[in-house]
């Protein structure tokens, strides 16, 4: 099949704005990726197109875009999920809310500050009882969803509260507040939630659900924003 | 408590109450606003029209009846703060200069209470029978 890849362009010491530029692939597989495509002009057509990429199977989360108007990663978006027929029209473009650096390159320092002002990380100074943390099934099941997330920033570029003022702390840290408030053998949960309890943190949150949609490894996200919602309402953690 | 934890502590970050109970505000008001508008619409504007409407029927008819006024004072009051609340929010997420921001908001702020002060005269003041003699508006 042939597809035309409409791409969102864009080189700083160039361009005065961003511009859409179109490539012809022939013999494209149904079962290519996106990132295929893309390899194939960067590699066989234009070089100098930018896009970040690493692991090139949905773990390491670096290829987040804007495909067909809804952000995916483009290592696991799929040609035939997105062209009916012998030839279509796929569109790529940098995910929304943050600065473009170049073509499909944004500068996620803003989304990576919002992360760390969550405290993303275990906190328990007590030495562990017996050698180790002990955790029963379910107290694990409290909060095995947010685990997952690969901050590729699919969600928090896709929530239209965020794209309207980037100081919103955004779903990605809230999930992954979530992923240590819930869990059973962390101490700082109240600290999370303070942090979270302000003006710009869960409020913001209008349950648009773009980021539950957007979200490449299927989290709840809009679930676990509002469960940290309740937990806030609540005073703590139960 | 953690080095972090001790960061935190001293910055003085704790829960934000405001913001929880306006979150629980909005909830809660919309869902009492939802009969309490649609019951005022029905009542204004399908079973009577304006030309039954007028000074003499909202006394006799509805303010006469001290349910009816708690009724419109209940919409009046939730609706105001949801309104203003609402707007709030809209503020924080367009307008991003601190100072305009910070100054629309408590705009909004004293509107809000112009008019729910502007409605309460009305519906506490309003007498429990038309006053009579009063040249009709032309």
């Amino acid at each position: 099949m042939k597809v035309t890849l409409r791409i969102r362009r864009f080189n700083p010491e160039h361009d005065a704005r961003p511009y859409w530029a179109e490539y012809i692939i022939k013999d494209v597989a149904p079962t290519d990726r996106v990132l295929d495509l893309l390899h194939h002009v960067k590699w066989y057509i234009d070089g100098t197109l930018a896009l970040r990429r690493s692991c090139a199977h949905g773990i390491c989360g670096s290829d987040a875009m804007r495909i067909n108007n809804l952000n995916q990663l483009a290592c696991k978006a799929l040609v035939k999920d997105l062209v009916k027929g012998d030839h279509g029209t796929i569109q790529v473009e940098p995910i929304l809310g943050l600065r473009v650096i170049k073509d499909l390159i944004v500068d996620m320092e803003p989304f990576f500050e919002h992360y760390r002002s969550v405290m993303p990380f275990f906190v328990n100074d007590n030495p562990p009882p017996d050698g180790e943390f002990l955790q029963t099934p379910e107290q694990r099941a409290r909060f095995d969803d947010t685990t997952k997330c690969i901050l590729c920033a699919a969600c928090t570029t896709s929530c239209p509260s965020f794209w309207a003022n980037g100081t919103y702390v955004g779903p990605a840290a809230i999930v992954q507040a979530h992923r240590f408030i819930f869990d059973s053998r962390d101490t700082a949960a109240q600290e999370r939630l303070a942090v979270l309890s302000q003006e710009d943190g869960v409020w913001r949150c209008r349950t648009i659900f773009n980021c539950t949609t957007a979200c490449p490894r299927d989290i709840e996200v809009t679930k676990a924003i509002a469960e940290v919602k309740n937990a806030i309402n609540r005073g703590g953690v139960d | 408590m953690s080095a972090v934890q001790d960061t935190f502590a001293r910055a003085g970050v704790q829960i934000n109450r405001f913001e929880s109970i306006a979150w629980r505000y909005m909830r809660l008001s919309g869902i009492l606003l939802i009969p309490l508008v649609f019951g005022h619409l029905a009542i204004m504007h399908v079973i009577n029209s304006v030309y039954v409407i007028d000074y003499e029927w909202v006394i006799e008819a509805r303010w006469a009846y001290l349910g009816w006024r708690i009724y419109d004072a209940a919409m009046l009051w939730l609706a105001g703060f949801h309104g203003a609340l609402g707007l709030r929010h809209v503020i924080k997420d367009y307008v991003h200069n601190p100072r305009w921001s910070f100054a629309l908001s408590a705009a909004v702020a004293a509107f809000m209470v112009f008019l729910l002060i502007l409605g309460s005269i009305a519906l506490i003041g309003a007498p429990f029978e038309p006053v009579t003699g009063v040249p009709p508006v032309e």
